[in-house]
């Protein structure tokens, strides 16, 4: 069995994460194993706690995953130097949100992207109806709308199509995946609406 | 189709070019349309955050746990590291001195018990009055098995005569027969170490007096006394042939 190879390469680790199927996730695993001693030399490198250097750390892999599946990362480099850069950029990070309350230099998440699809005459309109706070009330709703329905959304939330939607949670097809999503959906605007 | 699925549709690029004409034209014209495709937008940017601190919080959980699991097997390794250099501290300490031996075959509690009945059942007197001479009368007595007579009578010469071998030999005789083994071992130890005798058999009864007590090693012991007896040839070795 893959993953009882303690020795996986690079190699094998990004193939895994970027073929997207049910195992993704114990590829990403993997990843995050394989590397895990860095933190530890961060905490003494950057003089943070080990909760702050294994936070920093968890953040950092999760962005390299993100690279790695939108293609963002390109393998010129190897996927530990990578790995460091972004581990390292995140515990400067911490250490500013330790010493000004200032986070997030390099949080790339945002809005900015879903609203990149609307043209530009139509995204002013969208962009004057959303804020950050209502992502956040809607984080907090998502929690309410049942187990099945919040695991579908957070499946999309990360990235996985109808089809892999569908073979991770045991669908018939993409299409009935899709409709039970759209369902959720419509659940979540409602708690969303009622408030 | 719902709104929900429209706004799906467009993102995921599913629309042909004049349905996404018209849907973009309904998001400049249409407010309520305008705030379902805001709703969309936010849901998914919702269901990123919350996914992400999910895996998040997965993947402290999976450090955590392989912290946990170094730190166990350091703690194994050095437990199990500790162990063996205590059982070869411990095995050092017992046999510190002792050689061990290959098993002699006839080193047995049976064999012992069989040399006492055999050998030490009575003991030889010689000729002369037996009343003038206390050592003689204690004989009598072990012969006559009252052993505790015996004993009461050597240990008594003995507090005169601390350096007599005889009595030595005799007491050690008497304890092994009453079963006082510790203290029949006793003195045939202090019989056996010396060196100014012409001939000892202290070393062969201390020997049997081990094979008949049992403690643990005394067998080991009582192997290597054997042994070396057999080697030099002290009293007692052709008992053994």
């Amino acid at each position: 069995m893959f993953f009882f190879n303690k020795t996986l390469k690079d190699y094998d680790i990004l193939q895994g994460i970027r073929e997207g199927d049910s195992r993704r996730q114990l590829y990403e695993n993997k990843l995050y194993e394989k590397y895990h001693y860095l933190v530890r030399e961060a905490q003494f490198k950057h003089k943070i706690s080990y909760d702050d250097a294994e936070s920093a750390y968890s953040d950092a892999i999760l962005t390299v995953i993100d690279h790695v599946v939108n293609g963002r990362f390109e393998g010129r480099s190897e996927v530990k130097t990578y790995l460091y850069q972004i581990f390292t950029n995140k515990c400067v990070d911490t250490i500013r949100k330790n010493t000004t309350n200032k986070a997030g230099v390099h949080h790339t998440e945002g809005l900015e992207d879903a609203l990149l699809w609307i043209p530009d005459e139509s995204r002013t309109i969208v962009q004057k109806l959303i804020s950050e706070n209502e992502v956040a009330l809607l984080q907090q709703h998502l929690r309410s709308i049942g187990e099945k329905c919040r695991g579908i959304i957070l499946a999309w939330g990360e990235g996985f199509s109808d089809g892999e939607i569908a073979q991770q949670m045991g669908y018939n097809t993409a299409a009935v995946a899709k409709t039970s999503r759209l369902r959720c959906l419509e659940r979540l605007k409602e708690k969303y609406n009622l408030r | 189709m719902t709104n929900l699925e429209l706004i799906d549709n467009y993102y995921n690029n599913q629309l042909s070019d004049e349905a996404k004409i018209v849907f973009e034209k309904s998001l400049q014209q249409d407010p309520h349309f305008a705030s379902e495709v805001a709703f969309y937008v936010q849901a998914k940017q919702a269901a990123q955050k919350e996914a992400r601190q999910r895996r998040l919080a997965e993947l402290t959980a999976l450090g955590q746990q392989q912290t946990l699991r170094r730190t166990r097997r350091v703690y194994y390794g050095w437990t199990a590291a500790a162990s063996i250099v205590l059982v070869l501290g411990i095995s050092w300490y017992l046999w510190l001195g002792v050689e061990p031996t290959p098993s002699l075959s006839i080193a047995t509690d049976e064999w012992a018990t069989e040399y006492v009945s055999q050998n030490l059942g009575t003991l030889p007197i010689a000729m002369g009055d037996i009343k003038q001479d206390s050592l003689k009368l204690g004989i009598s007595a072990y012969n006559d098995s009252e052993l505790a007579t015996a004993k009461a009578i050597w240990e008594s010469l003995y507090q005169k005569d601390k350096n007599n071998p005889e009595l030595e030999k005799l007491l050690g005789i008497v304890c092994l027969r009453s079963g006082d083994y510790d203290q029949a071992i006793s003195y045939f130890h202090r019989l056996g170490n010396r060196t100014d005798l012409v001939s000892n058999w202290g070393k062969f009864y201390e020997a049997i007096a081990l094979l008949k007590r049992k403690q643990p090693l005394d067998n080991i012991r009582a192997q290597n006394l054997l042994k070396e007896i057999k080697e030099n040839k002290l009293e007692g070795w052709k008992e053994m042939k």
